[in-house]
């Protein structure tokens, strides 16, 4: 017994050494410190603009010190895109992320978000009202499951297998996150998150303005009716997909007002809020209860929520964000890698705005919003951001921090406007002063560079970059009506290209998405006509005709460029990008009706929403900007190279899904290795 | 698979009605008892709290200065030795013993005699009348302890669950009253909203602004109720409930003298942040504690020679 007990401890000793060490030997291998702080929409004009005045001194001392390029963004120029070349270090056709929005040919036009995809059970138990997926042998039904369609090595795998520490912040495009094998990958998912209803964000606002339930893009607006100074309200929760006719959970709420003291007490789940007029509440934690069949369990989702009391007299309004995934019970949604991550930060900081869309700009083009009411729910934002910086820059020690701001785009998707011309949902002045809070935004980005820099600066390489610029977004163009109108659609009539009006028998070409245009290609969409050997000719002749449409208001051309999927993308699936790629000029860009495939009555129409500054337009009119503590030496940089350039960093070969390359060094001295 | 579905939702309908009708009974028959109760406990607690409250801090001083987990543990220990002790002169410690050895007899029987269905079922009845008889043994120190135990996780409670607010950290007032006028006014916090009237209280948000134990006073009426607030005193006790006359409210929230009958006041609640530790925080106090004082009563059995 004792020998046995001797001989036990000295394996134990044994083990816990090797393990000592070897944890050693991996500290050793991760000494290096390499921190990406990612701004999304950073753009050079304005930086360039910004650091010649000295109201951007930090990233300035990077520029006269030879840190300071353009950065070439992807084509096109959209964030999953881009953020997807900069996490594969390579272009669309190996990541096969090509537009915001994809679309299934099989099924001719099915669109769906391109980088992740939810699967509903299509299989399961048929219990009463219910149908429940039994995941386990013999049945092994498919439970409901959102997957990444991201494909393509992301860089940080090449670090996990090094045994490289790397904590990534708020990242776009690697919804639900990608799984670290070797356990030294801790990762936020960032754009592509979900809120709790499965939408990329749905406020709901609660109005005595409002006769009956509406649902709105980004929003409902749902009626109150006070009695005694009382209304009853609904708080609408995720869908109860395993009801046979699914229906979403709801809260009840109970709001009491108050006129004389300009304010309201709002009373949920036995907690109460109460709000004067203009205030936000704090985060509040909701649980929706997911009716199941009676001799199951019923079972929950936790939702965060922040009310805003817009007005009490005479008109009552509240608005409430979008349900967020509660980052300290995320529960079956995987929001981090590793799944408990995201509560780790939770228990430090407290709640925060997990959903990939953080800023509601959905409020504000609805008009749920006021401008200054849209910038202080993004100065919310950004201050949780900076908090969660703070947390970051606590626990990170070496290896590899990316850390992503969404405010520089969502900010400037709203507020930008760098021209005298008519804005279209402000006055001038109006105009003039918002388009200064993204001058003072950039600032205090910079402020953020600096910090960084004085932590990190002297024995750490820091690279500062955005995935594409900005410019101004005045005019639509309608593709498919352009389609319609020069005979590419069939028929005259038809409204839309999702709509049973199109005759796909007689249609050669159709856009969906922000840049993309697709032939109905024979043997690749379900009711295809374009042969393949007519298929180049019709792609010249739609090139020619798109590059010589000008603007009837002022005869400017629209588009720059068309770009024929085969000569931008390389990779295995190219076949599932657009035919063609449209590069529109600065100033206009593809008609919100456009992105899903509907039709306008004119081609060319003013852009009437208060999103008035955009990207998806030519690439080579909107490059990001990468800034570093160390010289560029790189000709042209581009997104794709700075994967390859953080593994070099770390010592690392850059593998050969890999199209970039390293852009601390020349293309000589690439061409020497 | 669709007869098995239709049985079980069947069964699980009636699972449910005869869950709520027994939850709805159980509800009726806690009512009763508690009406029976509030007279003679009400007055009791009104009596007890007090002193408890003072020993307690008597006691708690002891740790000032030291982290809150450190109370909680030492306190845990002290309560499985107590409990122990306790249980060693309040039960029938000889009775015990006789139950366990036939625990242990008839266990013994059914490994023994597995051949012998006959034996096996007698054994096992036996078994089962024995830990009836344990349970049995077990009430009278049990309910004994009762009492004793409640005020003392009523007093930890009062340290662990919930903290004092932070300088500048708001939170809400709630007067529980029968819908009359009243108005708040305090040192050391400011009112930012109030009183707005829900359907079972009325309610102020206030903000803390300076550190202490600070008197919130409510007018009503021609009657003012005051009720304490506490900020930025880490470690110190809260009080979340000033009670009046229910029981349970005054059992569970000791530390403030109940509030006269004549003011038509239910309770003041102030809604403290809960505490954030894993070993202290919120609800884990009350886990830590009842590992930690079991843990000690298992290992000091044989040392009182105690049997349960």
């Amino acid at each position: 017994m004792n020998l046995k007990r001797l001989i036990l401890c000295v394996v134990a000793a044994f083990v816990m050494a090797t393990l000592g060490s070897c944890r050693d030997q991996r500290k050793a291998a991760t000494d290096k410190k390499v921190v990406i702080i990612g701004f999304d929409g950073m753009d050079p004009r304005l930086c360039i603009e910004l650091m010649d005045v000295g109201r951007m001194p930090n990233l300035n001392r990077m520029r006269q010190a030879g840190g300071f390029k353009p950065l070439g963004t992807s084509i096109p120029p959209q964030s999953p895109v881009a953020w997807s070349n900069f996490i594969t270090g390579a272009g669309p056709g190996v990541h096969g992320i090509f537009d915001f929005i994809h679309r299934d040919p099989t099924q001719q036009v099915r669109p769906y978000y391109s980088a992740a995809e939810t699967h509903e059970s299509e299989e399961g138990w048929h219990v009463g009202d219910h149908t429940i997926p039994l995941t386990f042998p013999p049945f092994n039904h498919n439970p409901t499951q959102t997957l990444l369609r991201r494909e393509g090595k992301p860089f940080w795998d090449f670090l996990d297998e090094a045994g490289i520490e790397t904590r990534i912040y708020d990242i776009p495009a690697n919804y639900p996150p990608s799984e670290s094998k070797h356990g030294h990958m801790c990762c936020l998912s960032g754009m592509g998150v979900p809120d709790l209803l499965g939408s990329y964000g749905t406020y709901q606002v609660f109005s005595e303005g409002v006769v009956r339930e509406v649902e709105e893009g980004g929003g409902m607006r749902k009626p109150l009716t006070f009695r005694d100074g009382a209304a009853d309200a609904e708080i609408t929760g995720p869908m109860n997909t395993a009801m046979n006719k699914p229906r979403p959970a709801t809260i009840p709420m109970r709001i009491f007002r108050d006129t004389k003291q300009d304010a309201t007490r709002i009373d949920v789940q036995d907690q109460s809020i109460l709000l004067k007029r203009g205030e936000w509440s704090d985060w509040l934690q909701v649980k929706f209860e997911l009716e199941m069949p009676s001799f199951m369990p019923n079972s929950h989702a936790s939702g965060i929520v922040r009310f805003y009391l817009q007005e009490v007299s005479p008109t009552y309004r509240l608005y409430m964000t979008p349900v967020n995934i509660d980052p300290t019970d995320p529960g079956e949604q995987r929001v981090s890698e590793p799944p408990d991550f995201v509560a780790t930060i939770a228990d430090d900081l407290g709640l925060f705005y997990t959903a990939g869309f953080q800023e509601d700009h959905k409020a504000l083009s609805n008009e749920v919003f006021t401008d200054a009411e849209y910038h202080r729910q993004a100065e919310h934002v950004l201050t949780e951001r900076l908090n969660l910086l703070d947390h970051a820059m606590d626990t990170y020690e070496t290896g590899l921090l990316f850390f992503y701001f969404s405010s520089t785009d969502l900010q400037s998707h709203m507020y930008w406007w760098r021209t005298d011309a008519k804005h279209p949902t402000r006055s001038v002045t109006d105009a003039r002063r918002y388009n200064a809070v993204i001058e003072k935004l950039y600032e205090r980005m910079d402020e953020v560079v600096g910090r960084v820099v004085e932590e990190y600066g002297d024995n750490s390489t820091i690279l500062v970059m955005s995935d594409h610029g900005f410019c101004n977004f005045r005019r639509q163009f309608n593709l498919n009506t352009w389609l319609r109108e020069t005979g590419y659609i069939q028929p005259r009539g038809a409204s839309g290209i999702l709509s049973p009006s199109i005759n796909w028998t007689r249609t050669k070409a159709y856009g969906l998405g922000l840049n993309g245009l697709y032939l109905n290609l024979a043997g690749r969409e379900r009711d295809g006509i374009v042969t393949p050997p007519e298929r180049d000719a019709l792609m010249d002749e739609l090139t020619t005709k798109l590059l010589a449409v000008r603007d009837p208001l002022d005869n400017r051309p629209v588009i720059k460029r068309v770009y024929r999927r085969e000569e931008v993308y390389q990779g295995p699936f190219v076949e599932h990008a657009p035919d063609l790629i449209i590069g529109y000029h600065r100033d206009f860009r593809a008609s919100w009706a456009t992105t899903l495939g509907d039709m306008a009555d004119a081609v060319i129409t003013d852009n009437d929403s208060a999103w008035s500054a955009d990207h998806c337009i030519a690439a080579d009119e909107v490059p990001g900007v990468v800034f570093s503590n160390r010289r560029i030496a790189h000709d042209a940089p581009a997104l794709i190279d700075i994967a390859p350039t953080v593994l070099a960093e770390f010592g690392l070969s850059v593998p050969e899904s890999m199209t970039g390359s390293n852009i601390f060094e020349t293309h000589a001295t690439l061409a020497e290795k | 698979m669709a007869t098995l579905g239709r049985i079980l939702v069947w069964l699980g309908d009636a699972a449910s009605w005869c869950g709520s009708h027994i939850a709805s009974a159980a509800a009726g028959v806690w009512n009763l008892l508690s009406g029976l109760l509030q007279p003679i406990l009400s007055p009791l607690l009104g009596v007890t709290n007090p002193p408890v409250t003072w020993l307690a801090d008597v006691y708690y001083s002891m740790f000032d200065g030291a982290p809150p987990a450190v109370g909680l543990i030492v306190t845990s220990v002290l309560t499985g030795v107590v409990m122990l002790i306790a249980f060693r002169y309040t039960s029938n410690q000889a009775g015990i013993a006789r139950v366990k050895d036939t625990i242990k007899a008839e266990l013994l029987a059914i490994k023994l005699y597995k051949d012998d269905l006959g034996v096996m079922f007698r054994s096992q009845g036996r078994l089962i009348g024995a830990t009836f008889k344990l349970q049995w043994y077990m009430l009278k120190p049990l309910m004994i302890m009762l009492l004793p135990m409640l005020l003392l996780l009523a007093q930890m409670g009062s340290r662990y669950q919930q903290r004092p607010l932070r300088v500048d950290e708001a939170t809400l007032v709630r007067l529980e009253t029968a819908g009359q006028d009243a108005t708040l006014s305090a040192d050391g916090m400011i009112v930012e909203v109030g009183p707005i009237a829900g359907d079972d209280d009325v309610a102020w948000r206030v903000r803390a602004v300076a550190v202490g134990d600070h008197d919130v006073r409510v007018q009503i009426g021609d009657q003012t109720v005051s009720k304490t607030l506490s900020v930025g005193r880490v470690g110190e006790p809260v009080s979340v409930v000033r009670p009046a006359k229910r029981w349970t409210t005054r059992l569970l929230h000791p530390r403030e003298k109940p509030i006269g009958e004549s003011a038509n006041v239910a309770s003041i609640t102030i809604d403290y942040p809960e505490s954030d530790s894993w070993v202290y925080g919120s609800d884990w106090w009350v886990l830590t504690f009842f590992v930690v004082s079991m843990a000690t009563a298992i290992l000091l059995k044989p040392v009182f020679r105690v049997k349960f």
